[in-house]
């Protein structure tokens, strides 16, 4: 589904690997989702329209805000990380080597053993 | 109904008797206790139940105001509570047990409050108990997160107060009612109320601090601060326009930043920003179906909201990690959490058929029939960007992408069971909205049906090829173990930037002053002051010496010698007394 190729070190052949994980699926997932795209946009053509503004009486106007806007959106978030992404440890003096958060509810994990 | 009983009470003096029960008696009584508030909200009489004089002639304080509107935040927040004390069947924490009762018990009692008294005395308690349950995970994380949060929230309270005695002092009454006047006494009550909304720049101690808390608490802080605020802000503010630019900014101020986030519960602290958006805007909008869609989109938050840190909370519960480039690959072993986790995040993505598909659709419409185009436009594109950030990103990344080898267990069967009343929900609102529609308070004079063949299309299509785009800029996408720097930089790296300037600027004046008036001038005076009298009477009795024809070495060792002695008030008795008959005679001349 995806390009983050998940190659778990014991598995070679695409078959060993989980069902989710097989490219097989990947290329089935893909096309499960271009067709949905289409079949959405298909239905546009028989639906009855009440637009509230100029800008969505075209065709295809939500699938190109959605496309559009999300592409923006990821790019903004991108050139943005160049400034604002810190390295975990950033607000940590070197005195708090405790930093790491002491999960309270770790020991009592034990006890939720079903 | 003889008394009527305030369902705040219940919560805040039931949770006293938290810690003197034990084992499971105790976790069945802090879910019996919000079941019977809610039972007490379903049952209140609407009216102005309870009622008594406080300031002479501002008014009477209203305790207990019961109307449409307070009812369906009574409702959604007792339901709420009861699923989420189901979720925590595993906690034994009194701590947290108590603080969420008193917690959820003063918003209650905020939302019932008809006077802005009774609101600020609420208020506060919330602000305080909330803190407990960030520092209730016990981490040096929490304690900073929890210590950043309460001063955030003394801030807003101070705005609150300050607002108050202006606006009650301005027009005489204490009355909690819908402000008319833009005077700077009803700014300040927005702006205490906009930091709890957690608007931007106020808007840091939530991302801060709620993915901070423990695992329950996380989920019960999610539901409640921010929705009492937007609660305040649709009693208060309707129709304030500046409400629609913030409501806009926070929609996709969220998403951006849930999409640099890499921690799982900060991404939903995020969407929680993004959501809240959603409802201030409509707020801002100020009509009835803008103000129903506001209500009906805080039901339906609340309950998808915990339902998606529910989800995080069984991987951080059985797991230990929240950061995405810790986890993946946990579809297998927690199957259930993740189905529940992906009803949340459909329903938060407004997917028709889901809860958040007929409360958004109202704020929308809201949108467009009252003619605000940038808004609507910010609106649907914030529609878009909440598919791409919670609805396929949180799933995605800690139950899919690559396989981290972990092999945890299932949640347990009281997580699990937690989990499934909200999804329940979650579907049973998308599909049957009728009683959600039912409890609306603003009457509007037609009916709405979300589920038009235009509004699915239109919808589908919007969010379709919004999940297009996040599988087509994947590798864009991809986690990095990092933070992001959010305004809590300002406080967090400014303090020590204050610390600092003050160090270099105050200090320095300090080092200045302490050089000169210890280091030079006290030593001068005290040397003066030792000194000079001899050093007075030397040069007095040199011309007499010099008349005496004492000249060079002779002169010097003279001045030397009678320096010494006057220094020591060494004189021959003669001398002293010629220079007391001396002095006399002076005085008597004079």
């Amino acid at each position: 589904m995806n390009a983050d190729e998940p190659t778990p070190p014991e598995n070679d052949g695409d078959q060993e690997k989980d069902w989710i994980y097989r490219d097989s699926t990947k290329r089935l997932l893909w096309a499960v989702l271009g067709t949905a795209c289409f079949l959405s946009f298909f239905a546009e053509l028989f639906m009855k329209r009440h637009a509230h503004f100029e800008v969505d009486q075209s065709l295809g106007f939500y699938a190109l805000l959605g496309f559009g806007m999300c592409t923006i959106m990821i790019f903004v978030a991108k050139g943005l990380s160049y400034v604002l992404k810190k390295s975990p440890d950033f607000y940590e003096r070197p005195g708090d080597g405790d930093a790491v958060a002491q999960d309270v509810e770790k020991p009592e994990s034990e006890e939720g053993k079903p | 109904m003889n008394f009527p009983i305030p369902p705040a009470l219940i919560l805040i003096l039931g949770a006293l008797a938290v810690p003197f029960m034990k084992g499971r008696m105790k976790n069945l009584y802090v879910i019996a206790l919000p079941l019977l508030a809610l039972l007490c909200v379903y049952r209140l009489p609407e009216g102005n139940l309870i009622q008594f004089e406080f300031l002479r002639g501002f008014g009477d304080v209203n305790f207990l105001r019961v109307d449409k509107l307070s009812k369906a935040f009574g409702y959604i927040f007792t339901i709420n509570a009861v699923a989420a004390f189901i979720y925590a069947f595993h906690l034994k924490d009194n701590t947290q047990h108590v603080s969420a009762l008193i917690y959820i018990g003063s918003a209650l009692g905020a939302v019932f409050a008809g006077d802005v008294i009774t609101l600020y005395i609420y208020w506060e308690i919330m602000a305080v108990a909330s803190t407990m349950l960030i520092l209730a995970r016990k981490s040096t994380r929490s304690y900073g997160a929890g210590y950043r949060y309460v001063l955030m929230h003394i801030l807003g309270g101070l705005f609150l107060l300050a607002g108050i005695v202006m606006s009650v002092s301005q027009t005489g009454s204490i009355a909690f009612d819908a402000f008319t006047e833009r005077n700077l006494g009803n700014s300040l009550i927005l702006l205490g109320f906009l930091v709890n909304a957690a608007a931007p720049p106020f808007s840091a101690w939530l991302s801060d601090a709620y993915p901070e808390s423990t695992v329950t608490g996380a989920i019960i802080l999610s539901a409640y601060t921010t929705k009492t605020a937007v609660y305040t802000l649709i009693r208060g503010f309707p129709g304030w326009e500046i409400l629609i630019g913030v409501g806009c900014v926070m929609t996709i101020y969220g998403i951006i930043y849930a999409l640099l986030e890499n921690d799982m519960r900060r991404i939903l602290a995020y969407s929680i920003i993004n959501q809240v958006g959603f409802m201030v805007c409509a707020v801002g909008i100020g009509t009835n179906i803008a103000l129903n869609g506001a209500v009906a989109h805080a039901f339906c938050h609340i309950i998808y909201k915990s339902l998606l840190w529910m989800s995080a909370g069984a991987v951080l519960y059985r797991v230990g990690k929240s950061k995405c480039t810790d986890l993946g690959g946990l579809y297998k072993s927690m199957p259930w959490s993740l189905a529940f986790g992906c009803i949340g995040a459909l329903a938060i993505s407004a997917v028709p058929l889901t809860s958040g598909f007929t409360s958004k659709t109202l704020i929308i419409q809201g949108a467009a029939e009252a003619h605000w185009q940038w808004a609507w436009l910010v609106l649907e594109t914030a529609s878009a960007g909440v598919f791409l950030h919670a609805g396929i990103k949180f799933p995605y990344f800690v139950f899919f992408a690559k396989d981290k080898g972990l092999r945890p267990k299932e949640a347990p069967l009281a997580m699990l069971i937690g989990m499934g009343i909200l999804a329940f929900f979650c579907l049973f609102f998308g599909v049957y909205y009728k009683p959600l529609h039912d409890i609306l308070p603003f009457p509007v004079d037609y009916e709405f049906h979300p589920f038009t063949f235009e509004h699915v299309t239109t919808q589908m299509q919007l969010l379709l090829f919004s999940a297009l785009t996040f599988f087509v800029f994947l590798p864009m996408l991809k986690r990095t173990d990092t933070i992001v720097l959010d305004t809590d930089w300002f406080f967090r790296r400014g303090s020590s930037a204050f610390v600092w300037i003050a160090d270099k600027s105050l200090n320095g004046i300090n080092r200045l002053v302490h050089g000169l008036v210890l280091g030079r001038w006290v030593p001068g005076l005290v040397h003066f002051f030792r000194q000079g009298p001899a050093r007075l009477m030397v040069a007095a009795m040199t011309p007499l010496w010099k008349a005496r024809g004492l000249e060079g070495e002779a002169l010097d060792d003279t001045r030397r010698a009678f320096f010494e002695k006057t220094q020591l008030g060494a004189f021959p008795v003669g001398v002293t007394a010629f220079l007391a008959v001396a002095l006399m005679a002076v005085l008597f001349l004079l």
